[in-house]
């Protein structure tokens, strides 16, 4: 009976180096640049929802009284040549862009969950076709592979998708070009994962391979897909900037920070800086705040890396 | 070490395959095909169409067209550019030169940059300056490439010049304000308009910025990944080893540490190739310099699939070949791996 017992007991709260939550908030609050950076997104986060509202500036309407203006009290960061204030515009662009990498994300992180999944439990050539179409996916630039989807979307345009050259067509393009490396490492984890001892006891207690793969094995390999996924919420923020600005990504009026560097280049032999300095410093604070909360829900979440990479040596 | 390069080859001769399986059903993809235009001529009877089709093979099966595209590819016909009429080839191979010059520029001083900052920050670990190191690296990889180039150009074309004014001579404060001066450093292209002959100290100062954007790119990245390295490295068994058999710590620090932690610098140089060149299409967007990225910019905006097909299908092929370069040299350089 003992023994039946503990095994059900292992099942129920299954596998190695699971943290406790309240150990996870302690040290999470502890690491200053994690807990910074988290500041830092949800004063941003915060902003771009309501500052558009506040704000006594229209991000779109154009004032041609009010061109080309330096910073200054009334306009923080500004005006642009349609005498638009570029802080409201800077402010709502943002509701776009993190919209943009959260969806984007998140399409891309069930995909490879789905998709890593298939090809770590089935194995034989559904592994193989998963697995080495992430290998040719990966050995292109993303942004090139980026701009190709968006061209084709846009030729496309699909009835099912509203403005296939806007924001639908860049989340589903940046979605469907994230998953391969997610994929991976959800295989690799349950590859390594499913020899466990915990999940044979599970599966001698009866338990379904769907159950076993949501009760045991997912919730085991997500820590470091979590972590990874953070610090990609950043790369699809940059390259949905990178596309904009390109002009392959969401088009003028609506403003993006990255259409706004666009307008800021034409601009800058003008001397016009202001144009180009401000969407671009939206652009890397938000990055940089990601990495770092990323960086510090590594060292929280995923102890045994953190030990391995704070370890000093001999010297 | 034959047999592991042959059993290679035949690894990536599948995804090489793949990959232009992919690019086919891209082109495929694009909407009304190639005879898209003519459907709108009135004159141009359904029939007409048809036949069209048929003369121009595009009535086959996609696999049977997918087999022909490929032979063509494989005999180095890889179509016309739809702009300018030039064969993809030639577009392509005049620039191609161009982007490795400033990518490998790039690479050599970033390398030259992060590698030894690199293992000095592992060495150092929790010191005030690794801290400020490691902070630069961070901040490094989280710049937007085109904004620093924006900067860039917007402070050393815009706002300085040389400080040798033509009527008076140097004077520092001319780096600011000067009239009549040329900017400090050129802003875009490859070498001034016009200029005769293959300008060497032009070329070089034209270099200067879209290099230095293109490192400040990646350079956090290998600075952060070396100093992993030398991290886990320097937590070995065999460098205990060697300190407790009384080497000092140079004698330890290069011939055992430095080298084993190079290693899997290797493998990430080549798997990093790609990111580089994204890095390289905004570089060059950026600076006006006509390489590869630009001429995919290019064809882009005009949707000229036989360049953008070609171009992928280069850059696919080149990383793949790069890739199977450094596991050769990884296997050269650690007999472990030969052996698996």
């Amino acid at each position: 009976m003992y023994a039946i017992g503990s095994a059900a007991r292992a099942a129920r709260r299954p596998g190695p180096g699971r943290v406790p939550a309240r150990r996870v908030w302690r040290a999470w609050t502890a690491h200053r640049p994690a807990a910074v950076g988290a500041g830092v997104l949800l004063t941003l986060a915060l902003a771009c929802s309501v500052g558009p509202w506040l704000s006594p500036h229209d991000a779109i309407q154009s004032n041609m009284a009010a061109r080309y203006l330096p910073p200054s009290r009334l306009h923080p960061m500004g005006t642009d040549g349609l005498g638009r204030d570029l802080l409201t515009r800077a402010l709502y662009g943002g509701r776009i862009s993190l919209a943009v990498g959260l969806c984007a994300t998140g399409l891309g992180l069930g995909l490879g969950t789905g998709l890593g999944a298939l090809a770590g439990l089935q194995g034989g050539w559904v592994e193989a076709v998963i697995m080495r179409g992430a290998d040719a996916l990966l050995a292109l630039p993303r942004i090139i592979v980026l701009i190709l989807a968006t061209v084709l979307l846009r030729q496309w345009n699909p009835a099912w998708l509203p403005a296939g050259g806007g924001l639908g067509g860049i989340v589903l393009a940046l979605g469907l070009l994230s998953w391969m490396g997610v994929a991976r490492q959800v295989r690799s984890q349950l590859l390594a994962l499913k020899a466990g001892d915990f999940v044979l006891a599970a599966r001698a207690l009866g338990v379904s391979e769907g159950g076993i793969l949501r009760r045991h094995l997912l919730p085991n390999a997500w820590t470091p897909v979590i972590v990874a996924a953070t610090l990609r919420v950043g790369r699809a923020i940059m390259a949905e900037s990178g596309l904009s600005f390109l002009g392959f990504g969401m088009q003028p009026p609506t403003p993006t920070w990255g259409n706004m560097l666009t307008h800021g280049q034409d601009e800058l032999l003008n001397g016009r800086y202001w144009l180009a300095l401000f969407p671009g410093l939206m652009i890397f604070l938000t990055v940089i705040a990601v990495n770092f909360l990323g960086d510090g829900l590594r060292d929280v979440l995923d102890p045994r890396q953190a030990a391995r990479r704070g370890r000093s040596g001999g010297l | 070490m034959n047999g592991y390069v042959a059993r290679r080859l035949l690894q990536i001769l599948p995804l090489l395959f793949l990959v232009s399986a992919l690019t086919f059903a891209l082109a495929e993809a694009a909407p009304g095909g190639p005879l898209a235009a003519y459907a709108e001529d009135p004159d141009l009877t359904p029939e007409d169409l048809a036949r069209l089709e048929a003369s121009l093979g595009l009535d086959q099966p996609a696999w049977q067209r997918y087999g022909q595209w490929l032979g063509r590819i494989l005999r180095g016909d890889w179509g016309s550019s739809l702009v300018t009429r030039r064969p993809v080839l030639v577009e392509i191979g005049e620039r191609l030169p161009r982007t490795l010059l400033l990518m490998g520029a790039s690479l050599a001083l970033t390398l030259a940059i992060a590698l030894p900052l690199g293992v000095w920050a592992a060495v150092h670990q929790y010191s005030p300056w690794e801290h400020a190191v490691s902070l630069g690296a961070f901040i490094g990889q989280a710049v937007p490439v085109f904004w620093l180039g924006l900067l860039l150009i917007t402070a050393f074309n815009v706002w300085l010049h040389y400080p040798v004014s033509p009527s008076a001579g140097f004077r520092w404060s001319h780096l600011w304000a000067c009239p009549d001066c040329a900017p400090l450093l050129p802003g875009g292209g490859m070498a001034p308009y016009g200029a005769p002959g293959f300008p060497w100290a032009a070329r070089i100062r034209h270099l200067i910025l879209p290099v230095f954007t293109l490192t400040v790119f990646s350079v956090g990245a290998y600075l952060r990944y070396m100093r992993g390295q030398m991290l886990e490295v320097l937590g070995a068994d065999y460098i205990r080893t060697a300190r407790a058999k009384g080497l000092p710590r140079r004698a330890v620090l290069v011939p055992h540490a430095v080298k084993n932690g190079l290693l899997p610098v290797v493998t990430v140089l080549a798997l990093d190739l790609p990111s580089l060149f994204g890095g390289a299409l905004f570089t060059e967007t950026l600076f006006a310099w006509p390489g590869m990225g630009r001429l995919f910019y290019r064809a882009a905006q005009r949707v000229d699939f036989p360049v953008l097909m070609g171009i992928v299908l280069i850059n696919a092929a080149l990383i793949i070949l790069f890739n199977l370069a450094a596991d050769v040299a990884y296997a050269y350089l650690d007999p472990r791996v030969r052996y698996r």
